[in-house]
């Protein structure tokens, strides 16, 4: 049975099509019929079809009879793409012995791509190049398959042609997985080894634990052992994803399926950790995934102080399946009682906001992000900061340090010059620049953290119309000189609206913010005086005028009920703002900071 | 108390600001909507006959309407809700849409209060508006009013138009004024969605006048009108003592009123409901015999008191009455509504003394501030 599994899964870039090849490898192999087919069957989060993108890991189970004769079990595990996900990958990549690279035959090699299979051949991984998009005029397979070679190093013999929206190549990549992708290794009668690695919360059945069983065999009734939380449960129930779930009656060595064993609590299991018998166990567990630390860090608060309990179950289920969200209560004096959230990119952080106002319904108003500062104070004592507001006053602070990342981008070589603009301001320092074939180049560019943060991404899509693809990882803390710029509105520091920022540029950010802020602010009954300052120095002053006229022009017979309705629309509206001090605040102010366009 | 407003659905062209129901007018239209309004004044007359304390023709434009069509339509008006005496009967009028020998017939027919749609004394802003009629044609209406034996009118006038000034309002409010009118009713531009100027606007052409240049008019056109005797009585309507517009203190005592026409409104019984907006419906409905009912809505006791405060303080002068406040609903606002007033007066919004409850100088062109706070 084991040597006719093959467990594989797919690295590739945002676009590259590589849910449309998932779509196409499910579709060819029957596993679901034409008519069950929706289009990105693996992308099943309404997010991730509306945005084109894959958040979420998804396995499927699929069934191919091969060329030999021989029937084959494939396992397909989906795997993320964009920057922000690249611990989704790798936990991916540790139930896996095979992954297709699928690259785009008229876009060549993308940063995120480089980064992705890197991580692979780390893991060990036999690696299938698959060309994608050949059926495109402008498609360029030869091109591509020497930058393969070049810029990864490995052998292109076994690369397939193929275009998922004509369905051609799709019958050669299956037949290479089952011929190159090593069947799993494992024995059955080891005591049970599986590796968790992904889960998620069903208001029904309790926590689903996505399992990849290595040794041993894992059926329903039987009692197991959780090795890290030692925790003890009985299986419900154990089966596969075809996507939907199928229960089978056991799962062996190198399967991949789901297995569910009445698990309420959602602290009681964790993604990377590993399922034993608890009669018999294991001596060791596998070896589980690299913690990775959140770098980008913003406040969460309910809108309605009476939301607050609701969050935080919402961010326990979201934890569950998404292990890199951490979180910790805070107070803010202007927003109340919400979380510090740590994410490990602008994305992530976008996606989990709206994962938690659509899945769980609530009204959040989300502070600007920020990196983790470390400070030595003059006392030398070290602390991290990941709230602005939590800074200590400036004269004890000795050094202040903050992230810097390496970020390779992948551009063609007529934006050189504006990328290179755009990274020099940005703080960023120049480290490389190779040629990846005759017109694209990867530059390299040490950036502060913070300065990604703020619209890069956007920046850099905008100034090479597209074409330049960004990766980037953090490798350390460097000096820099940093302060702390507050808001004052009435006269009243707002918390959470501080933010810390380089002090060459702390003014004239000031004067753009408080500028934002007068725009987004309504005018009320009063005069309000919108103030930037660095410590007690004030940079910027700006006023929202008092409001002067609010009131509905006509009102008759027929307008009653239309003009009620509008006065509660409005009421509504109001209800929505933040009350700082006696200061209507709408939600958007709160990101105002984003927005400031510095150019 | 009962009120009665008629809505005619025609006009000569529509204006570019305008969101009420209407349509080009034609006979063909003008006959059809006649013998359904005849029926539904006849249906309601069934359900709710009693006599009527004030009758309004609204539109639209009433003014397009062949005189034997309103015959007919006040014969089954008077026939069903007798005019209680004295009566108010007002009939909406565009400027060049009725000859000099008309407003005599009209007077004859008991109609004894006129309201004129100017808008603005200057051309520019007329034809920017999409008013079919100019300066000239609205002299010779008042000329021929006038010599009909109308005395008591009022004049429609816009403020915060695209390109206009200060000078220009107050300059159509001196022109108004020196026509004699009894009554001026005061309107900021709002741009209401469905509109040209709503499409004008969404297109980047059309740059309405921002919230300060808006209140400057507000404040000095009421001064303006102030200082030559009318009272502003309701926060876009003056009028000379005696001249208010009883039919409309009705809504805003929020009283009950019967509404016939494609998308006229009623209140009775506690219910709010409103005809449909199209003449084709509304017809067909009335010729089986149905009402042409759309839209119903039975107010709640709380909503009802809401509506009653709201509309109450568009009331300049009178605003809420406590004592039929309370007789009305058992209890008296200040206890209902204890901490939205002392809200609204401690922001200097509110004044409350022994017989009512008012918005003050500095709360009327904050008005909505204070009324959502009564919403439950």
């Amino acid at each position: 049975m084991q040597d006719k599994i093959r467990n594989f899964c797919i690295i590739a870039h945002i676009d590259h099509g590589k849910s449309t090849l998932a779509d196409r490898l499910i579709e060819t192999t029957g596993t679901l019929s034409q008519r069950e087919m929706t289009e990105q069957v693996l992308d099943n989060m309404d997010l991730e079809r509306e945005r084109g993108i894959t958040i979420k890991l998804q396995a499927v189970r699929l069934i191919y009879n091969a060329q030999d004769g021989q029937e084959y079990m494939l396992n397909l595990i989906d795997t993320p793409g964009h920057v922000d996900f690249s611990y989704e990958v790798s936990r991916s990549l540790a139930a896996c012995e095979g992954a297709l690279l699928v690259v785009d035959a008229v876009q060549g090699i993308e940063a995120q791509t480089l980064a992705n299979v890197y991580l692979a051949i780390e893991n060990n991984l036999t690696i299938i190049p698959v060309i994608n998009k050949i059926d495109l005029p402008s498609a360029d397979p030869e091109r591509v398959r020497k930058e393969i070679e070049d810029v990864i190093g490995i052998s292109t013999d076994n690369a397939i042609l193929c275009s998922a929206k004509e369905g051609i190549g799709i019958t050669e990549i299956l037949e290479a997985v089952v011929r190159d992708v090593p069947p799993p290794k494992g024995d059955i009668n080891a005591p049970l080894q599986a590796l968790i690695f992904d889960s998620h919360y069903d208001s029904y059945r309790g926590v689903i634990s996505y399992v990849r069983v290595v040794n041993g065999s894992i059926k329903k009734g039987q009692k197991i052992l959780m090795m890290a939380t030692d925790c003890d449960f009985e299986v419900d129930d154990v089966g596969v994803f075809t996507p939907p779930r199928i229960p089978v009656k056991e799962l062996g060595p190198g399967m991949v399926g789901y297995c569910i064993a009445g698990i309420k609590n959602v602290k009681d299991t964790r993604v990377g950790d590993t399922i034993t018998n608890a009669v018999n166990p294991a001596s060791q567990p596998l070896p589980g995934y690299r913690k990775i630390t959140p770098m980008v860090f913003c406040g969460l608060y309910p809108t309605e102080n009476n939301q607050y309990e609701d969050l935080k179950d919402a961010l326990d289920k979201l934890k569950l399946n998404d292990s890199s969200l951490i979180y910790e209560p805070e107070t803010s004096e202007a927003l109340g009682f919400g979380f510090r959230c740590g994410f490990l990119g602008l994305l992530h952080m976008e996606v989990i906001q709206e994962r938690l106002e659509r899945e769980y319904q609530l009204d959040l108003i989300t502070t600007a992000p920020n990196t983790l500062y470390r400070i030595v104070t003059t006392s030398d004592e070290v602390m991290l900061i990941d709230n602005p507001a939590h800074l200590p006053p400036s004269n004890k602070i000795a050094t202040m340090e903050e992230p810097v990342v390496k970020a390779s981008i992948i551009v063609p070589e007529e934006y050189i010059g504006t990328m290179m603009e755009l990274c020099q301001g940005r703080r960023g320092v120049f480290k490389n620049m190779e040629f990846l074939d005759t017109t694209r180049v990867i530059l390299t560019y040490e950036l502060p953290l913070s300065e990604i943060l703020y619209d890069f991404f956007d920046q850099l899509k905008s100034r090479s119309r597209g074409y330049a693809s960004l990766d980037y990882e953090v490798f350390g803390y460097q000096e820099a000189d940093l302060v702390k710029l507050d808001v004052l509105l009435n006269g009243e520091v707002v918390d959470a609206l501080s933010c810390i920022v380089h002090a060459d540029r702390a003014v004239h950010k000031g004067r753009l913010l408080t500028e934002k802020l007068r725009k987004i602010i309504p005018r009320q009954m009063f005069d309000i005086p919108i103030q930037a300052a660095i410590g007690a120095k004030i940079v910027a002053r700006e006023t929202v005028k008092a409001m002067r006229k609010d009131v509905l022009a006509k009102c008759y017979g027929g307008d009653i009920s239309r003009k009620r309705k509008l006065l509660d629309k409005q009421k509504e509206g109001k209800k929505r703002m933040k009350n700082v001090g006696n200061v209507e605040i709408p939600q958007e102010a709160f990101m105002a900071i984003l927005k400031v366009d510095d150019e | 108390m009962l009120g009665l407003y008629v809505h005619v659905p025609f006009c000569l062209s529509k204006c570019h600001y305008c969101d009420f129901y209407s349509l080009r007018h034609n006979l063909a239209d003008e006959e059809a909507y006649v013998s359904a309004l005849l029926h539904e004044i006849d249906l309601k007359g069934m359900l709710w006959g009693q006599a009527a304390d004030t009758l309004y023709f609204g539109g639209g434009t009433p003014s397009t309407l062949r005189l034997k069509s309103l015959e007919l339509m006040l014969e089954a008006l008077d026939r069903n809700f007798p005019r209680a005496m004295p009566s108010e009967t007002t009939f909406e009028v565009n400027p060049g849409t009725v000859q000099a020998t008309d407003f005599v017939l009209l007077r004859k027919l008991g109609i004894n209060r006129l309201s004129i749609g100017l808008q603005s004394h200057l051309d520019s802003q007329l034809s920017l508006l999409g008013r079919p009629h100019n300066l000239a044609d609205f002299h010779n209406t008042v000329r021929a009013l006038k010599s009909a034996g109308f005395r008591n009118f009022s004049v429609d006038a816009l403020y915060g138009l695209p390109g206009q000034t200060l000078g220009d309002y107050l300059a159509t409010l001196d022109f108004i004024v020196s026509t004699g009118a009894t009554h001026v009713s005061a309107y900021a531009l709002q741009i209401e969605p469905g509109t040209q100027f709503a499409l004008l606007e969404q297109q980047g052409r059309l740059v309405v006048s921002d919230e300060d240049q808006v209140a400057d008019m507000m404040l000095e056109g009421r001064d303006f009108l102030r200082a030559r005797g009318f009272m502003h009585y309701e926060i876009s309507n003056f009028a000379l003592p005696g001249y208010e517009s009883k039919h409309n203190m009705l809504y805003w005592r929020n009283r009950n009123y019967l509404g016939f026409g494609p998308s006229a409104a009623s209140f009775v019984g506690q219910r709010r409901s409103v005809n449909v907006a199209d003449i084709d419906s509304y017809g067909r409905a009335l010729g089986q015999g149905r009402l042409a009912t759309s839209a119903c809505e039975k107010l709640t006791r709380p909503l009802e008191m809401a509506e009653t405060m709201i509309l109450g303080l568009r009331m300049i002068e009178e605003g809420v009455n406590r004592a039929q406040f309370a007789l009305r609903f058992g209890i008296d606002p200040l206890d209902y509504y204890g901490e939205q007033i002392a809200t609204g007066v401690l922001q200097g919004l509110l004044q409350v003394d022994d017989k009512t409850l008012r918005l003050t100088a500095k709360g009327f062109p904050l008005a909505s501030q204070v009324q959502m706070a009564f919403l439950p």
